[in-house]
């Protein structure tokens, strides 16, 4: 009996440790988002910038925060929550420790999709001022067009996927092979683009968040809330699933169905981000990983870890980028590429007990 | 009839029959062996009963109904299934896999009575001291019992396990399969494919022989006579007897 007690206790110690982390990186969150709002071209003081978000204090202030960095740093927090619970999900219904909008292939479909849009189907105008030389006029037709193909690029997944010798390996090169495939496409689309087409669509080769604004934020919550939420749901689902197959089938899992619905859903929520900031590389590869290691693999907790901790790591990632060498911003998406990549080969070589 | 399964065809292909007009019951608390050689439908055979596969005729059914009538919950409730090979692809602790056998009764968050169940289970498979260790670094024999005992969290009436003593060392081969016969007394009929004969007879109630796809034989220990044995497996053996149980030893291959 105490034994028995004693194992109830040390799982709730366990489960209490998770918690911790989770709200641990959401205050950690809260303190980038702070400091990231107060730095910039123009530093504003803790004190001006909690004036100037009530409307308060200098013109100049409100106008900075209000129309320059509060949607810059909401996107990067909801574009790095997206790319991460995308990146788990994937992880977790494939199977796939190398499981990733950027792995699979899906964010380049998604960039290709965008580029296709301006291109081919004329969704950028170009009467506008040489500081932006492209307007982008139809943001949702190029959205549209972003999912659409990102669609066929995890259809493809999805059906290799269901081959009976599949195995990880097999998706990680189709992933490969699709990526260079849209890059390809992307590359030709390019030879037939005007100088400024070209200017605006070299844009989603390498993510960067200089295009977000108020509307953008707006479309990727109403996106991506309820897709957290459905992935959030389904963790206990996820968990069976990384059992295998037919041990998630006598728990009562619906397996076709939640593989296919996540996988879609998973590919909703990248091109959506990447029609808006292009690829964002290695963050949603890597923050399931990091968080994996920390709090262990039970999707209950680590969906909503990884989406606080990613969260955190592309707000901090950007805020980086666009101060390091300032007055020049670099795009965040080299800086997650810098960062992830030694990340991701120090967990490859410190070793996994799933590799 | 607890689960009752007739005129079961099968195949993955057209045209070649996996599982030909299989008839297989199981009575309350009843442990029926599956025997046969490899390859003869066995595994097949238990995806059908449990539903992961439809068969091209006939039908499975469980107290009674159609078990496609159950829905994924309820069936999740009434059949609890241990596969031969795990795949894990992330692996959770021993608690954690074990609690995922309540997931037929939890939306989201488990109770303070799952969590009972579970710490219950291990005490009694002895796998409390292992309870937060991850799975993949347990013993072979020690992860088989966490699979069982993640069925037996499943509160199921019937138990459907493949080759759960394969790999096994011996004393893990009979405490798998104490395990099991220790369910009877609550009730639950288990189905075990198995090849080690001699286990077989020592621990079950009915034996069903299949041969490519058929039913060969079924019934009691009878089942297993040197001239079936013979003809299904081409094997010769001697049939012996020891302290009350029979004993096949194979003397050579045909």
């Amino acid at each position: 009996m105490s034994e028995e007690k004693d194992v109830s206790a040390k799982y709730k110690k366990y489960v209490s440790k998770k918690i911790l982390f989770i709200a641990g990186s959401s205050i950690f969150l809260l303190i980038f988002l702070l400091i990231s709002l107060t730095l910039g071209p123009s530093d504003i003081p803790l004190e001006g910038l909690l004036k100037a978000v009530l409307g308060k204090g200098k013109e100049k202030w409100i106008q900075i925060i209000w129309y320059i960095r509060l949607p810059r740093v909401l996107s990067a927090i909801l574009a790095g929550l997206g790319l991460s619970i995308a990146g788990v999900t994937m992880q977790s219904i494939l199977r796939n420790p190398l499981g990733s909008p950027y792995t699979l292939g899906v964010s380049q479909a998604a960039a290709f999709g965008a580029a296709f849009a301006v291109i081919v189907l004329g969704a950028g105008s170009t009467q506008s001022s040489p500081a932006d030389s492209v307007i982008l006029n139809n943001p949702y037709i190029i959205t549209i067009s972003a999912f659409f193909w990102a669609l066929i690029s995890t259809i493809g997944i999805l059906s290799i996927s269901k081959l009976r010798n599949a195995t990880p390996e097999t998706l990680v090169l189709a992933g490969i092979a699709l990526g260079s495939l849209f890059t390809a496409g992307m590359t030709s689309l390019e030879y037939f683009a005007s100088d400024v087409e070209l200017a605006a669509v070299i844009f989603w080769t390498f993510g960067d968040l200089g295009k977000s604004s108020w509307r953008n934020f707006w479309i990727m919550l109403i996106v991506i809330t309820p897709i957290m939420f459905y992935f959030v749901k389904h963790s206990w689902d996820y968990n069976a699933l990384d059992s295998g197959d037919e041990t998630a089938k006598s728990l009562g899992v619906d397996v076709e169905k939640t593989r296919i619905y996540s996988m879609l859903l998973a590919s909703l929520a990248t091109a959506v981000i990447v029609s808006f900031f292009g690829i964002i590389g290695f963050v949603g590869l890597v923050v399931p990983h990091i968080v994996r290691k920390v709090i262990g693999g039970d999707e209950r907790f680590l969906i909503p870890g990884s989406a606080v901790f990613g969260a955190a790591f592309l707000l901090a990632s950007d805020t980086v980028a666009r101060t390091v060498i300032s007055p020049v911003v670099l795009p965040v998406g080299i800086l997650t590429s810098f960062l992830g990549a030694p990340l991701f080969l120090y967990l490859l070589v410190k070793g996994r007990s799933y590799w | 009839m607890r689960l009752k399964a007739h005129d079961l065809d099968f195949s993955y292909e057209e045209d070649k029959k996996v599982l030909k007009d299989i008839h297989i019951t199981a009575e309350e608390g009843e442990i029926v062996a599956l025997v046969g050689p490899n390859g003869s439908g066995k595994t097949t055979l238990l995806r059908c009963l449990a539903d992961f596969h439809t068969p091209e005729k006939g039908e499975v059914k469980i107290d009674g109904m159609d078990i496609k009538e159950y829905t994924l919950n309820e069936k999740a409730r009434k059949l609890g299934y241990v596969p031969q090979i795990e795949n894990i692809s992330f692996p959770s602790t021993v608690f954690d896999t074990v609690l995922m056998g309540r997931k037929p009764y939890v939306s989201w968050k488990p109770s303070d009575q799952d969590r009972r169940i579970v710490s219950d289970l291990l005490e009694k498979l002895e796998l409390s001291r292992f309870a937060m260790r991850e799975v993949n670094e347990l013993s072979g024999g020690q992860r088989q019992k966490v699979f069982i005992a993640r069925a037996l969290a499943q509160k199921p009436m019937i138990l459907l396990l493949d080759e759960p003593t394969s790999n096994l060392d011996l004393k893990h081969q009979l405490e798998v399969l104490d395990i099991i016969q220790q369910q009877k007394k609550k009730g639950i009929s288990s189905i075990i494919a198995i090849h080690d004969l001699n286990l077989a007879i020592r621990y079950s109630d009915r034996i069903v022989m299949l041969k490519e796809g058929e039913v060969y034989a079924s019934g009691g220990m009878e089942v297993v006579s040197a001239e079936n044995i013979e003809d299904v497996y081409d094997v010769e053996v001697h049939i012996g007897e020891h302290q009350g149980w029979m004993i096949v030893t194979p003397d050579k291959p045909l």
